[in-house]
């Protein structure tokens, strides 16, 4: 029975794939992660020019990117944020319906047992 | 093993359960309005003594916010989506412990106190001394349907209370048999 | 990815490290289906599974300079998987469910084996609480030993046995329980 057991888990736990899009899904958030490394400032490297860094049009212009880059990370973290809630909410839905179909499972069964006629040998009469 | 069927008109024959919920309706008297969620203790303290415990509270904005999440291609999910478009609210909570009665009895005779007014009907009682299971069904109907539904299911070792709250369609409730891993009950053929 | 092709296999690996996308692309794909499998046998949910194993690959990123092999990268993989799927778990309410979508699945790839069978196991492997179910995936899914079970969860191996001996024979249990049901209402 043992060794059926573990065969019988060997072939329940068999890997199985990921969705097609779940390798573009790691790629595009792996990407994300990322450019948001990126936009950190870089620590100042003594004996570097930072040329561009005096001139007011640049400094407009990377404050703009910066300002776009928190509204976009933000937009984003709420909705991560939103679709987590949303995955929690559904599979507590989920939950909710298996123990309703157990329950009435139970309930049909408890229904069912009590019209199971009483096993008493048929007289013929 | 006792048993009590609160609607007397049905005979002793094996009938689907779903059918039976569904025929007690349609000879249910119409109840005045429809009720809100019960009151349910708080058991916070048993789920750190139970072996697994199934905690849910979704009202209407929960259930909105999943059905969002529903796939639709999945046969599963379409189901779910199916049911609980028209509820308000759906509330469980089960309990499985690793040895006898260590829920409060108590509390769960005070639930179904709660349901012992003129708003419901108490369409399913099943004892079962042998066993010590107790299930009971109540629905609380408007104008032909049913707006509530509440299990109370108890065992030795494991309690379950469902309320679902809303407009119920018990076609569709009843097929969730066989769905979510729940295998489906055999119908025995009348004799 | 098999031992055989350890070759091109660390060769991706450099590359990655490198900083080559498509080798990097290339070790997910070879190695998804580990991590996804673990990830669903944990939550018992497609979506937070895709979810969780995606953040998994996206820390590897992170982290890619600290893989040191081939051997190391499944290792770290596996741990990594099975200690935020334990995290999640705790933090979230999240008991006994069944893996919806999955039965479907498994049977567009044509099990061998009774589908039945093999769907009320990981139904019942899904009850197991959170660092028992981890040692059962780990052995029964990944052909583990006791000592790599330990190495990759943190566990004492004697910890690691006391669950495998306990899951089996609650599992045995629990489907000798089925079966007789079975037999009554048939």
């Amino acid at each position: 029975m043992s060794e059926e057991l573990e065969k019988g888990l060997r072939q329940a736990l068999r890997p199985v794939d990921p969705g097609e899009r779940f390798t573009d899904g790691v790629m595009a958030r792996a990407g994300a992660q990322e450019s948001a490394r990126l936009e950190r400032p870089q620590p100042d490297s003594p004996g570097h020019a930072r040329p561009w860094g005096h001139t007011p049009m640049w400094r407009w212009l990377s404050g703009a990117a910066a300002a776009i880059l928190i509204v976009v990370l933000v937009v984003h973290t709420q909705q991560v944020r939103h679709t987590r809630e949303g995955l929690a909410a559904r599979q507590a839905l989920i939950q909710a319906l298996q123990v309703t179909a157990k329950s009435l499972e139970f309930a049909k069964r408890a229904v069912n047992d009590s019209n199971a006629p009483s096993r008493v040998p048929d007289s013929g009469a | 093993m006792a048993i009590a069927r609160k609607h007397p008109t049905h005979r002793a024959a094996t009938i689907c359960l779903g059918l039976f919920l569904a025929l007690a309706l349609s000879a249910m008297p119409v109840s005045a309005a429809p009720p809100g969620p019960l009151k349910l203790p708080n058991f916070d303290a048993l789920s750190g003594k139970a072996r697994q415990s199934v905690v849910v509270t979704l009202d209407s904005s929960l259930l909105s916010l999943a059905a969002g999440f529903l796939d639709s291609s999945s046969p599963d999910d379409a189901a779910a989506k199916q049911i609980i478009s028209g509820l308000t609210g759906i509330y469980v909570r089960s309990y499985t412990f690793d040895s006898d009665f260590v829920y409060p009895q108590s509390d769960v005779d005070a639930l179904r106190r709660q349901v012992s007014t003129p708003s419901w009907q108490h369409v399913v009682e099943v004892r079962n001394k042998g066993d010590q299971e107790n299930v009971d069904i109540y629905m609380s109907v408007e104008q032909g349907r049913a707006n509530g539904l509440v299990v109370i299911a108890s065992e030795p070792r494991e309690f379950t209370i469902v309320n679902i709250v809303g407009s119920i369609d018990l076609q569709k409730l009843q097929r969730l048999s066989g769905k979510f891993g729940i295998p489906k009950l055999p119908v025995e053929k009348s004799k | 990815m098999s031992e055989d092709d350890g070759g091109y296999g660390e060769d991706l690996l450099s590359r990655a490290l490198a900083g080559e996308s498509a080798a990097f692309r290339a070790l997910v794909v070879s190695h998804q289906r580990l991590v996804y499998s673990l990830a669903l046998r944990m939550l018992s949910d497609r979506h937070q599974a895709e979810d969780l194993s995606q953040e998994v690959f996206v820390q590897l990123h992170r982290n890619l300079a600290s893989v040191e092999s081939l051997t190391h990268l499944t290792f770290w993989l596996r741990r990594v998987t099975m200690n935020r799927a334990i995290d999640r778990l705790r933090r979230e309410p999240h008991y006994a469910t069944t893996s919806i979508d999955e039965a479907v699945t498994i049977a567009a790839e044509g099990q061998e084996g009774d589908p039945l069978l093999q769907r009320r196991l990981r139904t019942l492997i899904a009850e197991l609480p959170p660092a028992a179910r981890a040692v059962v995936l780990l052995r029964y899914q990944e052909d583990l030993d006791p000592v790599d079970i330990g190495r990759t969860l943190k566990m004492p191996v004697n910890t690691v046995k006391s669950h495998l001996k306990r899951s089996l024979a609650i599992l045995r249990e629990r489907m000798q329980a089925t079966a007789e049901a079975s037999r009554v209402s048939t």
